[in-house]
């Protein structure tokens, strides 16, 4: 599904030049529940910017679903986007002014469904994650938690083939935490391919596989248990 | 797609109240100001645009004159490329006592004009037509409020009215009323009446008589430049008085008149300011500038709250022009709610507007056309101010956006602070603009006439009284309220009769006015070489006093005892000089004047009262007139009255553009305030790690407001010189002007400084007073 060949990232300022990545090159097969770990600062977030089409590489190659798109224009890479992969967020940055009902039906809104159509598919989705009772309330009326839930709920609700996750946890206590990596995990056991950028080790052990990052360049891959590839 | 940016868009405005207030309030207000500028504007430009083919309608004018003797029509009927004329008085019927069965009432305005005067200007007829209407002697046409105030409900048609207790004029028709028109008037009469209604067998006649309007209706395709011509050659050596003269008449189409104020002299035209459309339209544009920016500061400078909704939308897989989109229609959206804020400000302000300006402004909601304006103004604007913030906003990057974001560099501040200074160059320049407007309106209100008009009230004489003045004149002066009374023709402030001299074989003409010596006596007037009138009216009948204006004009090497050859008038020799006095308004400077001594032609009565006794002065005059002239209504008023016209035209115009000066400020201080208070909350955490460190308040103060400070600076070195060219432009249209002084820009900084503070201050309290743990915990 995904295939990294010297991939790098340079920022550049007028004074400055950081290689936030450096020719990174790895293979992320559809089905995978992959982790990005290392200190702060060795690029993972940078990866995962690249990963899900927000950033475009300074040099080298990337292939989603077997198409180069290290050079894709911004529209390009929206329609790939919307139409392939969802976001989790460390701050879950769902849209104050929407309830969780119209935050989780903004994708489909997006993918031109017919409004009949969305409503269905998200009440299906709330009750899945089990936030259907609060589906008219404004996020910053839930916990942190409740807020995490609504954010998977908006990855998953266009089925999208991959979910890229930034520190999913990174804002819950543990209780939380746990719930949104049961989430995450069952979304892997039905196929969805799944990328997250963590610091914690605990929650690296739902992933079948870390990727280890230091100062831009992969330092080690530990394969945890085999994938269920459907590839 | 649009009911999720309608519901985002509702959604902000309400979690954020007050951007949502500035924004709704500055564009409502902005548009509110717009449309009631633009109310007048309209109603200004559409005089005279009731009249088909206008092009071949025109006033005919000779110089600076409008005015022209009763003789002319027949010399231009010889000419087949006019295809009407008609002569229009303004003198015979400026008052008249008008009886009706028992009713008794003084009527203004009815102009003596040609019957061909209907087939050279439009009126609506509502009873009679215009053929008929004046076909006979004797006949009138009213328009229609005319007609309701003399007859009430009944029928005019056919009824005789009686005038001046001695005509019997019979109505004929009635027209709409006639507004909208340089020309207006409450009725209309024959001008070939004149003659037998004044004993003026001759008047016809008369080539001197410079008195009456001309309007022609040129053949429809006759080149306007060769027809002056024609008429020019065909003029020459046809009127007996300027026979060797060159005539140098011109036209004036008939929708220029009343923004043309070139003519100066003439009788009974209303006319607008253009100056004053434009600079109306200016001040629409300004406030609508304001708002705009104030849309664009405010609206970039929330951009930050913005920014996360934005980077989400892109993640999730809005593309950049979808989110333009977006954010434009959100603009266009606040700017339809300010539309209906903005219609609302309208109606209750249309009134108080209407009754300030007495112009018949009006706005149908209803009509379809004026929806379209409404809503398509609206939009057009909402897209305006909304396109750059839309750009902005979409422009930003989900990956900066979602990990905190900060604008610091993205060189929208740097925006900020020219729109911001833009706001402080407008408001310093209309401070100062508008002081120096209400000096120069208040200088020429207090300026000295160099008469005495002070207390003095006047009355037209009626019939009865005009043959019994000595008595009449006795009477009065028996009531100790009442220290002097005068004849004369005419009484400054409204002198408008016009002669002229040749002079070197040159027309040289002036105003004149027929007095007498009493009324001289009762004005003071400042005659300081050669002597007052002195003798008898018989003896002096050769004898004029002229100003030092004329003096100059006429060019004379000695103008004392000079002796001139006057048409009609025979010699005349200069006995005394008299200082330059406004008998006009001080708007104008002081023309050639020249004063005769008659007793026979003299119908304005004056009289001075004491101020203590006026209510019982007042009463003595009523029951003095009533006594000798029960026929004629008693009606009376003050001359300073005759000066204040134009005290009240510019004091309306003063007052409507300082309203709406302010309004301009207001609007700009309200994106001030916003600015501030954006401001205020970016330098939150700044402010409690300053105050963690020990900072008071005085220094977080400064602090804050010292970037404000800068730019209200730098607008100030801006807005001086921009301020200064546009009052000195404007003051170079008065004759006698203030100078410009230097401390009312002064002034314009230290208020525009005192709004900069009165902003950002609350703000500060706000920020200095949050508890830095929260503040830093906050961020």
């Amino acid at each position: 599904m995904i295939k990294t060949e010297k991939l790098s990232k340079v920022f550049r300022t007028d004074e400055v030049e950081t290689t936030a990545l450096n020719a990174v090159s790895f293979e992320i097969k559809a089905g995978e529940f992959v982790a990005i770990m290392g200190p702060s600062g060795c690029g993972k977030s940078t990866l995962l910017n690249i990963l899900g089409l927000l950033d475009n590489p300074s040099s080298g190659s990337y292939h989603f679903l077997d198409k180069d798109v290290s050079k894709s224009t911004e529209r390009q890479r929206a329609n790939l986007r919307k139409q392939n992969i969802g976001f989790v967020f460390q701050n879950f940055n769902l849209i104050d002014e929407l309830t969780v009902f119209e935050n989780v039906e903004l994708p489909l809104i997006y993918l031109g469904m017919p409004a009949r159509e969305r409503k269905e598919r998200v009440e299906e989705v709330l009750t899945q994650m089990q936030i259907m009772h609060r589906k008219k309330h404004f996020p910053l009326q839930l916990s942190g938690g409740q807020q995490q839930r609504v954010a998977v709920a908006r990855a998953v609700i266009a089925k999208p083939a991959l979910i890229l996750a930034d520190e999913p946890t990174g804002n819950l206590d543990s209780v939380h935490g746990e719930e949104v990596m049961n989430l995450l995990s069952e979304l892997n056991g039905t196929g969805t391919t799944i990328i997250m950028v963590t610091h914690s080790q605990r929650d690296a052990e739902y992933s079948q596989r870390v990727i280890r990052l230091f100062d831009g360049q992969i330092i080690n891959e530990d394969i945890k248990r085999s994938s269920f590839s459907v590839v | 797609m649009f009911r999720n940016v309608l519901i985002t868009g509702y959604r902000y405005l309400i979690r954020h109240p007050l951007y949502a207030f500035i924004n709704l309030a500055g564009l409502g207000i902005a548009m509110a100001s717009v449309i009631l500028i633009m109310l007048y504007v309209v109603h200004e430009k559409n005089y005279d645009k009731q009249h088909k083919d206008g092009e071949a309608v025109v006033r005919l004018v000779q110089g600076k004159w409008g005015l022209h003797s009763p003789s002319l029509k027949y010399d231009l009927n010889e000419l087949s490329f006019i295809q009407h004329s008609a002569r229009v008085d303004f003198m015979y019927g400026r008052r008249m006592s008008v009886r009706y069965n028992e009713k008794l009432l003084n009527v203004r305005d009815i102009i003596f004009t040609d019957p061909e005067i209907f087939s050279i200007m439009q009126y609506e007829f509502v009873a009679g037509n215009k053929e008929d209407a004046l076909a006979n002697p004797y006949s009138m046409v009213l328009t229609e409020s005319m007609a309701a105030t003399i007859f009430g409900e009944e029928n005019p048609i056919g009824k005789v009215i009686r005038v001046d207790n001695k005509h019997l004029f019979t109505i004929t028709a009635l027209i709409k009323d006639v507004s909208h028109s340089h020309l207006s008037f409450n009725g209309m009469a024959i001008f070939e009446d004149i003659p037998a209604m004044t004993n003026q067998e001759d008047f016809l006649k008369r080539v001197g008589h410079w008195n009456f309007n001309y309007y022609l209706r040129l053949v429809d395709d006759a080149p306007h430049e060769q027809a002056i011509a024609d008429i020019n050659t065909h003029l020459t050596g046809k009127q007996s008085w300027i026979e060797s003269g060159k005539p140098d008449f011109n036209f004036q189409h008939i929708d220029a008149i009343y923004f043309d104020q070139s003519i100066d002299y003439e009788m009974g035209i209303a006319h607008g300011n253009r100056t004053m459309v434009h600079v109306f339209l200016v001040v629409a544009f300004i406030i609508m500038l304001l708002a705009l920016i104030n849309f664009v500061n405010i609206t970039t400078a929330n951009a930050t709250n913005r920014a996360k909704e934005t980077g989400v939308r892109k993640v999730i897989g809005s593309s950049k022009p979808a989110l333009v989109v977006q954010y434009t229609s959100e603009a266009v959206l606040i700017s339809l709610a300010a539309m209906l804020i903005a219609l609302l400000l309208v109606e209750l302000a249309l009134p108080a507007l209407k009754a300030l300006l007495q112009k018949e402004l009006s706005i149908d909601l209803l009509s379809p056309a004026t929806l379209l304006l409404l809503i398509g103004g609206a939009s057009l604007l909402g897209l305006l101010a909304g396109l750059f913030p839309a750009w902005l906003l979409s422009a930003y990057k989900p990956i900066d956006v979602l990990k905190g974001f900060s604008d610091r560099a993205s060189g929208k501040g740097k925006l900020r602070g020219i729109l911001t200074v833009l706001q402080f160059v407008i408001s310093i320049s209309l401070i100062s603009t508008t002081i120096i407007v209400y000096q120069q309106v208040d200088f020429m209100n207090s300026k000295s006439l160099g008469i005495n008009i002070e207390n003095m009230a006047y009355a037209r004489i009626s019939p009865d009284i005009n043959n019994a003045k000595p008595a009449f004149r006795e009477k009065l002066l028996q009531h100790p309220g009442i220290s002097k009374v005068a004849y004369t023709n005419a009484i400054p402030g409204r002198i408008t009769w016009q002669e002229a001299f040749r002079v070197e074989g040159e027309s040289r003409q002036y105003t004149f006015m027929v007095t007498t010596a009493e009324f001289l006596e009762m004005i003071e007037l400042p005659v300081t070489e050669g002597r007052h009138f002195t003798n008898s009216v018989a003896d002096e009948s050769g004898s004029i006093i002229i100003n030092r204006a004329a003096a100059a004009y006429f060019g004379w090497e000695e103008p004392l005892g000079h002796t001139e050859q006057a048409p009609y008038r025979g010699a005349l020799t200069v006995v005394g000089i008299t200082e330059d006095f406004h008998f006009n308004d001080v708007s104008q400077s002081v023309g050639p004047l020249v004063i005769y001594l008659r007793d026979e032609s003299s119908y304005v009565l004056c009289f001075r009262i004491d101020p203590n006794l006026r209510q019982e002065a007042l009463a003595h005059f009523e029951e003095t007139w009533v006594s000798f002239s029960p026929e004629f209504p008693v009606e009376y008023g003050f001359v300073e009255e005759a000066f204040s016209g134009f005290y009240q035209e510019q004091g309306v115009q003063m007052r409507v553009f300082i309203l709406f000066s302010i309004l301009s400020i207001l609007i700009a201080a309200l994106g001030l305030y916003g600015m501030a208070a954006y401001m205020a909350n970016r330098k939150r955490r700044e402010v409690c790690i300053r105050k963690i460190h020990g900072a008071g308040l005085g220094s977080i103060y400064f602090m804050l407001s010292i970037n404000m400070l800068k730019l209200v600076a730098v607008a100030f070195l801006i807005a001086c010189p921009i301020a200064w060219y546009i009052v000195s432009q404007w003051l170079q249209g008065f004759p006698y002007q203030i100078a410009i002084d230097w401390w009312v820009f002064g002034i314009a900084g230290l208020v525009s400084i005192i709004i900069s503070q009165l902003t950002i201050t609350g703000q500060v309290f706000r920020v200095a007073r949050v508890n830095p743990a929260e503040a830093l915990r906050y961020e």
